[in-house]
């Protein structure tokens, strides 16, 4: 069992990746928050395999928790997904998150079949 | 009467961005893109399949749907996207990069850039990035402001 750390404000969105990836066999975890996303991944530590992070979080910078992830010793892969959001584009944050050491970006919508081949790729 | 006033310091460092992004796109041959282009050929290489469309790209590259639609027109134009019927909704239009596009894509000159960042240590690629989003950020701000 892969244990996936999901960080969106949307519940609808969480729900709905979390059913994909359950049924794909992941252990799901859900973040409505950085400082939420953060306190998971402190319980979790070694035991995170994957954060799939949503860019526009209300109130915080998804930014930060993807390097925070990124910035240990035991690096987690991170999926970036936005749909995009005030002050920034879409292009401009998918890059930065790239830069800080996302694995992979996703632009929203997407399917669960794009999402799962993504995961796929990344050896997880 | 606005004050231009800014430091040599500031006017180096934009000097400095300024040359660069004109030195990326100097050699890569006569394909006549322009910058816009090549990250709209980018947007429809990496894009979700429903969101290979205009609005998929205007909202990406964060403008309306004005500039992208001429982006897609002159990619069309010039046989590097293929308009196709979106498989679920008969009102959408997706867009294919052809094989001419793939072609040119392997000779992206952000490649070029990449690759001369990529031996660059971590920790300032990090820094160089933070600083590239404040940057951009800023600037963004400061035409938002004179915008008003």
């Amino acid at each position: 069992m892969k244990n996936v750390l999901l960080v969106d404000d949307d519940a609808n969105v969480t729900e709905g990746l979390s059913e994909i990836l359950q049924r794909s066999g992941y252990d799901v975890t859900t973040a409505t928050s950085v400082s939420e996303a953060q306190t998971c991944v402190d319980v979790m530590e070694q035991r995170l395999d994957l954060c799939i992070v949503d860019l526009w979080l209300d109130e915080s910078n998804g930014l930060d928790l993807v390097k925070a992830l990124n910035s240990t010793d035991k690096p987690t892969p991170t999926i970036v997904i936005s749909g995009g959001g005030p002050g920034r584009t879409l292009e401009q944050v998918m890059a930065a998150a790239n830069a800080l050491g996302a694995e992979a970006t996703l632009q929203k919508p997407f399917t669960g079949e794009e999402l799962l081949a993504v995961i796929d790729a990344l050896g997880n | 009467m606005k004050d231009l006033t800014v430091s040599r310091r500031a006017m180096g460092v934009a000097s400095l961005l300024e040359q660069l992004n004109r030195r990326i796109y100097a050699n890569e041959g006569p394909t006549g893109l322009k910058p816009a282009q090549w990250a709209a050929l980018r947007f429809f290489l990496m894009a979700g399949k429903d969101t290979r469309t205009v609005s998929g790209l205007a909202r990406f590259m964060g403008t309306t749907t004005g500039p992208a639609s001429r982006s897609v027109k002159a990619l069309v134009g010039r046989k590097l996207l293929d308009a196709k019927a979106h498989p679920t909704d008969k009102r959408s239009t997706v867009f294919e990069l052809t094989d001419k596009a793939r072609f040119l894509l392997e000779n992206d000159p952000i490649i070029d850039l990449a690759l001369s960042v990529s031996n660059m240590e971590v920790g300032k690629l990090e820094q160089l990035a933070e600083c590239l989003v404040e940057i951009g950020t800023l600037l963004e701000t400061r035409r938002q402001g004179s915008d008003e």
